[in-house]
């Protein structure tokens, strides 16, 4: 029964101890300027098998997003990073990395599994901790969601390397040029044709909502549009149509394409329910409108008009209503793309005897051209909206895939050898 | 009218409880990072298998990949792997229950909320002379209203004076070399985060670093935003030329990312 004041007593003492801490003002103090610079980060070899070339593929997709700094694994102060274990940070701030990845890899079953960590090397503190099991030959596949995984939680913007693109691979002398269809993952590995060259095949597009990509063919009996489930390798034709069909483009639900038909020298824009198969016509202008573009809630349509007087871009209501000129620059402009997240309208421009690749916002403002060569054309957005690949032509040379990000200050070839062109970017593999 | 009695076990039961009341009240200290202890991975996910072969036409078209130089890679181990020579696969360590997640905050410098006495005093004495303006002169200064430039803004009273203005503007400046905003991303761009933290008694940074988006987006780019102004403060830590006026005393600072992507 004594024991309650006693309790009483000691709370009291508590309370008032807490409460005497005296209340202290805050320092304010403004930063407005920064040190912007790709991030450092460290990217070890991650142990077990092909923890290697798994941590070398996460350190090059980080890389040429522009948006890190790989440390060279020379400079690595801490070796035998043991996945189970908190890194010695110290040794991680002495060589400045901002972060760290680092993982494991085992084979358990046949089944390939890789944990992987991302920690905060300034606030000691782990970011991430995920695990990926799959088969041991897909090992690439895993090392692309890793990076997905560090970009998106060092950035906050969701990443765009495990996707693939689908190009028009050139093989062959200029007056004897093969023209396949072939699928690469985006860092150019693993590439492979889709069509064996007998006939041209011309501006393939990816679906956003699958697997799946339409092109347009050109044979002896005349030009047509295909479907091409790249997971089940069906193929088919959307049907014929009176005169030459060209520019497909899938909604962004994917259950329509949208086309181009050209008849007597004019072209208009179609758009096809793939479900019913019925089309409709959607512009009746007696000039040449191509290159439809989906705007990603599929409400509206971008595409390519020479009914001012020469090439310009305008948008129209995705049922053909209302369509307005948003470009007003000098030049030409061609092949226009909405972005996956609708802030920005892709472009080609040809002006003073260069191409460009451009970006403008959808009601026109705010252009800027990220490259300048001698033949730059066919823009594609990665699913982010963050960068773009297209194709680079030299005078004389072959055409290659280029990428650039929308500010223009990360522009670098693909790891594709080969020559390509006309690619298009796969949205995010599930 | 019987008497309460109190029956031996019940006395037991009462001394033991008073014991472990006793024993929690008793501080062990702060715990040392426990380097070694398991970190639990925390999300489990698939990389589903997607094989592409169906869509390649025939199998005579890969051999016509050696038509280009075969990309990179996979055909090719890399020899100069940085392969830990005891590289056996370590097999996961995990013999104890997986619940021992270090603290992020146990690796830092162990919070001392509890300064010297003289601090304490020096301190309270400057809190109670921020109350009390000497001379009765006014600041001329408008409240509220922050300078465009990078520009220290005391409004406390730890110095007072040229003295001081020079020692915060010191400190923006460590704090400006060590932030790398996220002006490449959208919504990175526009983020302004106000950051505060408690400067112990050799001029680090003690207890917990808060961050606050107070403009922009608070997704997760406002989350990566304000981490990498935490960054910058873990990273200048410890403010060794910020004069011993300034340890003990609360720190927030403004990092403004429109202004920094802008320059």
């Amino acid at each position: 029964m004594r024991l309650k004041p006693l309790m009483l007593a000691i709370a009291c003492l508590v309370m008032t101890a807490v409460a005497a801490q005296p209340a202290r003002a805050e320092i304010e103090v403004n930063v407005n300027r920064g040190d912007v610079q790709p991030l450092p980060i460290a990217v070890p070899a991650f142990s077990g098998q092909q923890g290697a070339d798994i941590a070398q593929v996460i350190s090059a997709n980080l890389e040429r997003s522009g948006l890190f700094r790989p440390l060279d694994p020379a400079s690595f102060i801490e070796r035998d990073i043991n996945i189970g274990v908190q890194p010695r940070f110290g040794d991680w701030k002495q060589i400045n990395a901002q972060a760290l990845v680092n993982g494991q890899v085992t084979v358990e079953g046949g089944r390939l599994r890789v944990d992987f960590r991302l920690w905060d090397v300034y606030a000691e503190q782990q970011l991430l901790g995920l695990q990926f099991t799959s088969s041991p030959e897909n090992w690439r596949r895993v090392a692309h969601k890793i990076s997905d995984a560090v970009y998106e939680r060092l950035t906050g913007e969701k990443g765009y390397f495990d996707t693939r693109v689908v190009f028009v691979a050139e093989s062959g002398s200029r007056a004897k040029r093969i023209k396949r269809l072939a699928i690469m993952d985006q860092d150019g590995a693993n590439p492979s044709y889709l069509t064996d060259g007998s006939y041209i095949v011309m501006t393939p597009r990816f679906s956003s909502s699958s697997q799946e990509i339409t092109y347009m063919s050109l044979r002896p009996e005349g030009s047509a549009i295909y479907l091409f489930n790249l997971e089940t390798g069906r193929r088919e034709s959307l049907g014929n149509f009176q005169g030459m069909v060209f520019a497909p483009r899938f909604s962004p639900d994917g259950g329509k394409v949208a086309f181009s038909v050209e008849r007597g020298g004019n072209s208009d824009i179609y758009v096809m329910s793939l479900s019913s198969r019925s089309s409709s016509r959607l512009t009746s202008d007696p000039s040449i409108d191509t290159s439809p573009s989906f705007s990603p809630d599929g409400s509206r349509i971008v595409f390519n008009s020479d009914r001012s007087g020469s090439p310009q871009i305008y948008v129209m209501g995705a049922d053909g209503s209302a369509p307005r000129r948003i470009s007003y620059g000098s030049g030409r402009y061609t092949t226009p793309v909405w972005s996956p997240t609708g802030e920005f309208i892709a472009f080609t421009k040809q002006e003073g005897g260069q191409f460009h690749i451009g970006v403008m916002r959808p009601d026109g403002s705010d252009e800027r051209i990220l490259t300048s060569s001698y033949l730059d054309e066919g823009p594609t957005w990665a699913p982010n909206g963050r960068v773009l690949m297209f194709s680079r032509e030299t005078a004389g040379g072959a055409p290659r895939l280029w990428s650039v990000d929308v500010t223009g200050r990360v522009l670098q070839p693909m790891p594709y050898p080969g020559s390509g062109s006309d690619p298009a970017w796969s949205p995010l593999l599930n | 009218m019987r008497r309460a009695e109190v029956s031996p076990a019940a006395l037991g039961s009462i001394a033991l409880h008073a014991a472990i009341a006793a024993a929690l009240m008793i501080s062990w200290g702060s715990r040392d990072l426990k380097v070694g202890s398991v970190v639990p991975v925390t999300i489990v996910s698939n990389a589903p298998d997607i094989d592409t072969r169906p869509a390649v036409e025939g199998p005579q078209e890969l051999e016509a990949l050696a038509e280009t130089p075969v990309p990179e890679a996979p055909l090719t181990p890399e020899p100069p792997a940085p392969q830990p020579t005891s590289a056996p696969p370590t097999p996961q360590p995990t013999p104890t229950p997986p619940k021992p997640t270090p603290s992020p905050k146990a690796t830092t410098p162990a919070p001392k909320p509890k300064e010297s006495s003289q601090d304490f005093f020096a301190s309270l004495e400057k809190s109670i002379s921020s109350s009390q303006p000497k001379g009765g002169r006014p600041s001329p200064a408008p409240k509220g209203a922050s300078r465009p430039a990078t520009s220290p803004t005391p409004r406390n009273t730890a110095g007072t004076g040229l003295a001081a203005g020079s020692a915060l503007a010191g400190l923006a400046e460590e704090l400006q070399r060590r932030w790398n905003p996220n002006c490449e991303v959208e919504g990175g761009r526009d983020v302004l985060v106000r950051v505060t933290f408690n400067i112990g008694a050799g001029g680090q940074v003690v207890g917990a670093v808060k961050s606050e988006i107070t403009r922009g987006p608070r997704d997760a780019v406002g989350q990566a935003a304000a981490e990498r102004a935490e960054r910058a403060v873990y990273a200048a830590s410890p403010f060794r030329t910020l004069p011993r006026d300034f340890y003990g005393e609360r720190v927030a600072v403004n990092f403004n990312a429109r202004e920094a992507c802008a320059r």
